[in-house]
């Protein structure tokens, strides 16, 4: 019997859960020990569910567990949900004064299929403002703070579900990344963080920022629990036209299958995305290169437009924004303000000017500047075609190779206040991971090493659909270097 | 970017800028619309047709005869709108 | 003076596909009339945050099968785009709907319908078919203008609508009356919907005289409401015309309670709806196959069926359109027409005296008591005689009300009296009962009708009426020689 449940993989917990469900119970209790003593310090959730209303919870599903014997997969695990993702009767703000107080009346696609699983949600983690961010610094609440270094930023926008895991608040946690929301934290924060291929994951019930990138993802401590994780959220769901309908497999299976039989891949080193970074991060990031590279074969690729996919992904992210955001005005739900013999277009305005920080209505004014008839062509349309083209120039480059490594973030995490300060220094640091968003290609994070001891991780971007390869690369770096189920001393 | 054209967005997009955050957009602007503009440098982008969905999959059809629940509690708007009467109240649409 | 070439009017007709179970865009039932407000709703219709649309199949089928019956050519590819602006019955601020662009357009366009108007076939063509969600609905406190806030219900909010819009080829309100009755009907045969449900026909109107600014008309309720606005607004504008103003473009408002167009407030700025695809709704690829399925299930339309009119009832075409464009009362017609061959005579009772008594008693057509049999044996009796056209009208509203069966009457009596005698000893009743009537008429021979009436109305219309009249005038001529 474990004593100690701090920072234990979800795999190894469920195997104890599995012969003796009883130990749910001191294993949350226990976290919640582990969250009261270092959650004043890292602030990762907005909502924290109390012990008791988790433990009554729990206390059903020990007795189903014990009585089915259902296989639910993720039985008793924790799980720490970012605050875009609804959850029915839980408060959903997005970090936005606009949803302070909007309980939301159904479940996310995900969180179905996570109660399904046996699942325990403890809360709903901090993150930048309606996802626009890269620090966790926009969100109207309050900061979170990197778990290794309390004056940086964990990262964004899913900076909070990171510090979480980092913390040793969370066994395993969701985010959603569409410039690199998942990453990005998870490279900050040394943990592991997964955007999968678009579609592969349902969206509905997660809350829009733009509806063409975004996807919900994994995040978690090993690889391992990522790929468990991976297995209960992804699948094609009805409810959600852009989901994709093809079978899938057992991820956690398969790559344990592709692992054992240890392939030797062709990795492509995406050349410009290590020069754009600073320097400690790029001698971090070639080490890992180079051990990886011993093994498999690499070799250097051009990325031709590295900055321009920055533009593009802006241009598009503003331009969905603005409309997805369009539907805040404090009417069916939401912010409320007394508007007695007063006209919609002024209520609507006052109840948007108060509801959203000043990054969110920037985007949402530049998102309708570039839909305005004057500029539709100019940016937008471009903007489209450039997408249309960067995927086909990656279609050309995975056909030769089983990969693209490149440092996930060009910077180490910054300090709290500087990143935030420069918004195109901000945009840029989005560099290595729009890509991936922009060709609805799956990447990840891999911890990879300490710079001054800030976290530093290894993006691998493989191609649609093919999560597995991207895992077993994750494993095969995770086994070499150990740097999997780290706690941060807080 | 000029005040003329920040003032047309917020109507636009219903949404005001506090003097200090005008302030702060004036100076940010120009470099995020030098940024936009690295698109327009993309050689022949013109030949390329736009990319509206990443993947070729087949829109989603929904049969009519599977029809749904009513609310008749209404759980959608209670915890959220405020309802008189069972109609979510809204300002006023006429404008005089 | 002006001439009716110079009048430009182009329609806009929003339809409620009410056949449909669901809304367009998510399953919840939409049979909401006379329901409580705001319980046929769910998070997709409400836009509540993280929802997504998922498109109702057989609403595209109905969009093609108008966009095949309405002869427009169907665009390859059905792209959903959002449409955005603010109002509180738009939950997501935005409105799916389609429009055209790059890689995008309308799911049918160039079509055309054929009318019928004072004798005249003409065509008016139709510039694009949309398929898009209807928004909630706006109530107010007391007036519109009082109402210090609105009351929104969103039982409607994601119905699915047709948006058709035509070219402005129509050129006065009783060709518009004429375009708007084929276009009902149309959709009538295809059952996609029914018009007459409220609020599910809702037109708005352009309309332009010569050279000037286009006047945009929001807001009639009813086909039959478009003949006057338009009627209103046409004058209104040939008077500013006429008095050397101009006119300006705007969007009004039709007030059917005062009969009067109002200006809508003009806004100070184009509204910039900023179209773009909805990235949450992949296209469809529209294929001929599918097109041609729902071709084939297609049911008679009422061009063709006009045309059949014509052909198998020798019909023509005034009073095949007149049948046709009511469904029922063609299909009525046929019933008819299956067991009595007199087409023209049948088609006749059935376009005047018979329909005109449906509307008077305001019958419904799916309840009606009166069967097709009891009109072709009212027919059946008056080819042979036993009751006389005037009796046919007078027992007509009977027999359309409650369904009472003629052979019955006729077994009561109630048929054509021939009887010289009989008619004699009535009259003669009718003498004795109404002196001062006798000598008006003995007076004046044209005052004989009060008489006439009067044995009419004794005798229940069955009196023959020549005879009638040559038995008064003998016995009102008998009594002048003794006096």
């Amino acid at each position: 019997m474990l004593m100690d449940f701090i920072g234990i993989p979800m795999y190894k917990l469920l195997e104890e859960f599995s012969s003796n469900p009883d130990l749910v119970i001191e294993y949350l209790t226990k976290l919640y020990d582990r969250i009261a003593r270092v959650e004043e310090k890292v602030k990762a959730f907005i909502t924290l569910r109390s012990l008791n209303d988790v433990l009554s919870e729990v206390e059903s599903l020990v007795k189903i567990k014990k009585m089915s014997r259902n296989r639910m997969s993720l039985f008793g695990v924790a799980i720490a949900i970012k605050d875009n993702i609804s959850t029915k009767g839980l408060r959903t703000t997005c970090a936005s004064r606009m949803l302070e107080n909007y309980v939301p009346p159904y479940d996310a696609t995900v969180i179905a299929k996570l109660k399904a699983e046996g699942a325990v949600i403890i809360g709903k983690t901090n993150m930048d403002e309606f996802a626009m961010g890269s620090t966790t610094e926009t969100s109207a609440f309050f900061t979170t703070r990197n778990p290794w270094d309390l004056t940086r930023s964990p990262g964004g926008s899913s900076g909070g579900s990171a510090a979480a895991l980092a913390a040793g608040e969370t066994t395993i946690a969701l985010g959603s990344d569409t410039g690199g929301s998942i990453r990005n934290p998870a490279a900050f924060t040394a943990t592991f963080g997964l955007k999968p291929t678009y579609g592969l994951v349902s969206r509905y019930g997660l809350i829009a920022y733009a509806s063409s990138l975004d996807q919900i993802g994994p995040m978690a401590r090993n690889t391992d629990d990522l790929a468990l994780l991976l297995n209960s959220i992804a699948g094609y769901d009805h409810r959600d036209s852009t989901s994709v309908n093809i079978p899938l497999p057992d991820y956690y299976r398969a790559m344990y299958e592709m692992y054992y039989r240890e392939p030797r891949l062709r990795i492509a080193i995406a050349r410009e995305l290590f020069e754009y970074s600073e320097e400690y991060v790029k001698n971090v990031a070639y080490k890992a290169v180079d051990m990886l590279c011993s093994f498999h074969e690499c070799d250097e690729v051009n990325i031709p437009y590295a900055r321009h996919s920055v533009a593009a992904y802006y241009i598009i992210s503003m331009a969905e924004a603005s409309s997805n955001l369009a539907r805040y005005d404090g009417v069916r739900y939401g912010l409320k303000v007394v508007f007695d013999n007063k006209n919609w277009i002024d209520v609507y305005r006052d109840v948007r000017t108060k509801g959203f920080g000043y990054e969110v209505k920037k985007r949402i004014a530049l998102g309708v500047y570039i839909l305005s008839s004057g500029y539709w062509d100019m940016y937008y349309l471009k903007a489209l075609k450039f997408r249309r083209m960067l995927k086909e120039e990656f279609d050309k480059i995975f056909k030769k190779f089983n990969a693209i490594v490149s440092p996930t973030m060009p910077i180490l995490p910054p300090k709290l206040g500087e990143l935030i300060a420069d918004p195109i220094k901000m945009y840029y640091s989005d560099v290595n991971t729009v890509i991936a968003n922009l060709i609805g290609a799956p990447a990840i994070s891999i911890p990879i090493g300490f710079a001054n001891s800030l976290p530093v991780g290894l993006q691998v971007m493989v191609k649609h659909f093919n999560e597995v390869t991207a895992l077993y690369l994750s494993k095969f770096i995770e086994d070499k270097l150990k740097l999997h189920d780290l706690t941060a001393l807080v | 970017m000029d005040k003329d054209i920040i003032e047309h967005l917020e109507r636009l997009a219903l949404v005001s800028f506090i003097p200090e955050e005008r302030e702060k957009l004036v100076g940010e602007l120009d470099k995020i619309i030098e940024m936009f503009n690295l698109i327009n440098s993309v050689e022949n982008l013109d030949k390329w047709e736009p990319l509206y969905h990443v993947h070729d999959i087949p829109l989603t059809l929904r049969e009519d005869d599977a029809v749904g629940e009513r609310d008749p509690e209404r759980s959608m708007l209670k915890d959220n709108a405020i309802l008189v009467e069972g109609y979510v109240k809204a300002p006023k649409t006429m404008v005089k | 003076m002006s001439s009716s070439s110079e009048v430009k009017i182009g329609l806009e007709i929003h339809v409620q596909l009410t056949s449909l179970k669901t809304k367009l865009f998510c399953s919840t039932p939409s049979d909401y009339r006379g329901e409580e407000p705001n319980t046929y709703v769910c998070p997709v219709c409400l836009g509540l945050p993280g929802t997504l649309p998922v498109v109702n199949k057989k609403a595209i089928e109905y969009a093609i099968a108008v966009s095949l019956a309405l002869n427009c050519e169907i665009n390859d590819k059905l792209v959903f785009v959002r449409k955005h602006y603010f109002y509180p019955d738009l939950p997501k601020n935005y409105q799916i709907s389609q429009y055209n662009g790059p890689g995008f357009s309308s799911i049918a366009k160039n079509g055309y319908v054929r009318i019928f108007v004072d004798g005249k076939t003409k065509i008016v063509r139709i510039r694009r078919i949309n398929i898009e969600e209807d928004p909630g609905k706006i109530h107010y406190i007391g007036g519109i203008e009082i109402s210090p806030y609105s009351l929104v219900d969103y039982n409607r909010s994601g119905i699915a609508l047709l948006e058709i819009v035509t070219e402005p080829d129509i050129e006065n309100p009783k060709e518009a009356r004429a375009f708007l009755d084929k276009l009902t009907a149309i959709l009538e045969y295809l059952g996609v919907t029914d018009t007459s449900r409220e609020g599910a026909f809702r037109v708005d109107a352009n309309i332009s005289i010569a050279g000037s600014s286009r006047v945009e008309v929001k807001n009639i309720g009813s086909i039959k409401e478009v003949e006057k606005a338009l009627t209103y607004e046409i004058i209104r504008q040939k008077n500013i015309v006429e008095r050397g103003g101009e006119v300006k473009r705007e969007t009004r408002h039709w007030d059917s309670s005062k009969g009067v167009t109002v200006p809508l407030r003009s806004k100070e700025f184009e509204e910039d709806y900023r179209y773009f695809p909805d990235p949450d709704l992949p296209p469809m690829v529209i294929t001929k196959e599918f097109t041609d399925t729902i071709a084939k299930k297609m049911p008679e339309l009422p061009d063709a069926r006009i045309e059949r009119f014509m052909n198998q009832y020798s019909l023509d075409e005034y009073r095949a359109t007149v049948l046709v464009l009511i469904k029922w009362l063609a299909d009525f017609f046929e019933d008819c027409a299956k067991m009595y061959n007199n087409y023209k005579k049948l088609a006749d009772l059935l376009i005047t005296d018979f329909l005109r008594w449906i509307k008077e008693f305001d019958l419904s057509p799916r309840e009606l008591k009166v069967q097709p049999l009891h009109i072709v044996k009212l027919l059946q009796y008056l080819d042979k005689g036993i009751v006389s056209i005037k009796m046919v009208k007078e027992s007509l509203p009977k027999i359309v009300k409650e369904g009472i069966d003629i052979d019955k009457l006729v077994a009561e009596g109630y048929t054509k009296l021939d009887d010289e005698t009989a008619i004699e000893k009535i009259a003669r009743e009718v003498i004795i009962e109404n002196p001062k009537a006798v000598r008006d008429a003995i007076e004046n021979p044209k005052a004989l009708n009060f008489l006439i009436g009067m044995v009419m109305k004794k005798t229940r219309g069955r009196a023959d009426p020549n005879k009638t009249v040559e038995i008064i005038k003998k016995l009102l001529e008998e009594m002048r020689n003794r006096s």
